[in-house]
């Protein structure tokens, strides 16, 4: 809990009265790997903020393929926020990849909360930024760089990712399938050396 | 101001106080094509409310190719917001690509506004979810559609697109390039 406590201090300074209310909102859960936070066309009633553990947002298509959209390492909040923002069933799923601390914070109730109290409202909009911040670096990195250079990216983001999640997860976060991906690895680390 | 208020109303209605206030930090521009509403590069301070006319935001990527991130119709809340979020210089050019006519908000006034009256605060954080919702799309659509889904699905949301804009920007939005755009056409006579 403390790394959360830390991540909201470091975003916004709250008023204790918020503290006491927004406190009353987390429930610390384990998670087996694996773990179906959400299932695709279920409607979203939780975000969450990892404490330890590794989680991913999937899409699966009509010709059974499957996407990762995100991947959403510790110390960060997660969720299918297009879902909990629509009030829609989901487009996508959220499973554990790895066995997972993870606070839970239904969102409707933040939501109320934000809506009462200002500073929280604050605390919540420098989320929604620093998000919506990620998505764009996210689409800039889909429609301009080839899958090396998106690998390189999420590297670059999660240097121990090879060794943290599958490569039929990597692959599908880039967009590829798992042998252009030990393919596309052959190819660096040959001409690096 | 129509369109506006009726974008306000369908988000979250303000009290007569606070739509004075905002009111206040509010004005209406008439553009001309071409007009840089934000430019690659420097730190913008504005955001616009679309009400009439098109605009685009783009970059030029490493390969040199443009790149329309968006291409903004009426009614569409305009602004290289993660600029202005990071108060960093933009990395998109933001230009209106036919006679526009924009709201025109400071970022910063509206989040003082923000901090002081919470129903302000609420249509922030609601305009926020907006292109929140749509960046998530448009990243859903480029992992899991190819380049003719995803311009079937432009049609779909923008049946005229084709004679709104030039194909040069069409095929920049959909990542492609024109002549591979002008194929995909051809094959779904």
């Amino acid at each position: 809990m403390k790394d959360l406590i830390n991540h909201i201090n470091n975003t916004y300074q709250l008023s204790e009265t918020s503290w006491k209310e927004l406190i009353k909102l987390f429930k610390v859960k384990t998670y087996p790997s694996d773990y179906k936070l959400l299932e695709i066309g279920e409607k979203s009633k939780y975000f969450f903020f990892s404490l330890k553990g590794i989680v991913r947002s999937y899409k699966l298509c009509k010709d059974g393929k499957e996407f990762n959209s995100n991947i959403f390492t510790e110390k960060n909040y997660l969720g299918i926020f297009s879902s909990l923002i629509s009030k829609k069933p989901s487009e996508l799923g959220l499973e554990c990849l790895t066995e997972c601390e993870l606070v839970r914070i239904n969102y409707d109730h933040f939501v109320s909360l934000s809506d009462k109290h200002i500073d929280l409202n604050i605390l919540h909009r420098k989320n929604l930024r620093a998000f919506y911040v990620s998505l764009i670096m996210r689409e800039r990195e889909l429609a301009n760089l080839t899958s090396t250079d998106r690998y390189l990216a999420l590297k670059e983001r999660i240097p121990s990712i090879d060794n943290l999640i599958s490569q039929k997860h990597i692959a599908s976060h880039l967009g590829i399938t798992p042998v252009q991906l030990s393919r596309l690895k052959k190819d660096l680390y040959s001409s690096n050396s | 101001m129509n369109n506006f208020l009726s974008f306000i109303k369908r988000n979250h209605p303000l009290s007569t106080n606070s739509f004075k206030e905002l009111s206040d930090i509010l004005v209406v521009k008439n553009c001309t094509a071409k007009t840089i509403l934000s430019e690659k590069g420097k730190i913008p301070q504005n955001f616009y409310f679309l009400k009439s006319g098109i605009a685009r935001a783009y970059l030029i990527n490493q390969k040199g190719n443009e790149y329309t991130r968006h291409i903004y119709f009426e009614g569409n809340i305009v602004g290289a917001f993660v600029a202005l979020i990071k108060n960093k210089a933009a990395l998109y050019t933001i230009e209106c690509l036919t006679d526009c006519k924009v709201i025109e908000c400071d970022y910063l006034k509206l989040s003082q506004l923000s901090n002081k009256y919470i129903d302000i605060a609420i249509l922030n954080r609601k305009i926020l979810e907006l292109l929140f919702s749509v960046a998530v799309n448009r990243n859903i659509d480029f992992l899991t559609l190819n380049t003719t889904k995803r311009y079937l699905k432009l049609k779909k949301q923008i049946p005229d697109i084709d004679n709104l804009v030039s194909q040069k920007i069409i095929a920049s939005h959909l990542a492609t390039t024109t002549v591979q755009l002008s194929r995909i056409r051809r094959s779904l006579l």
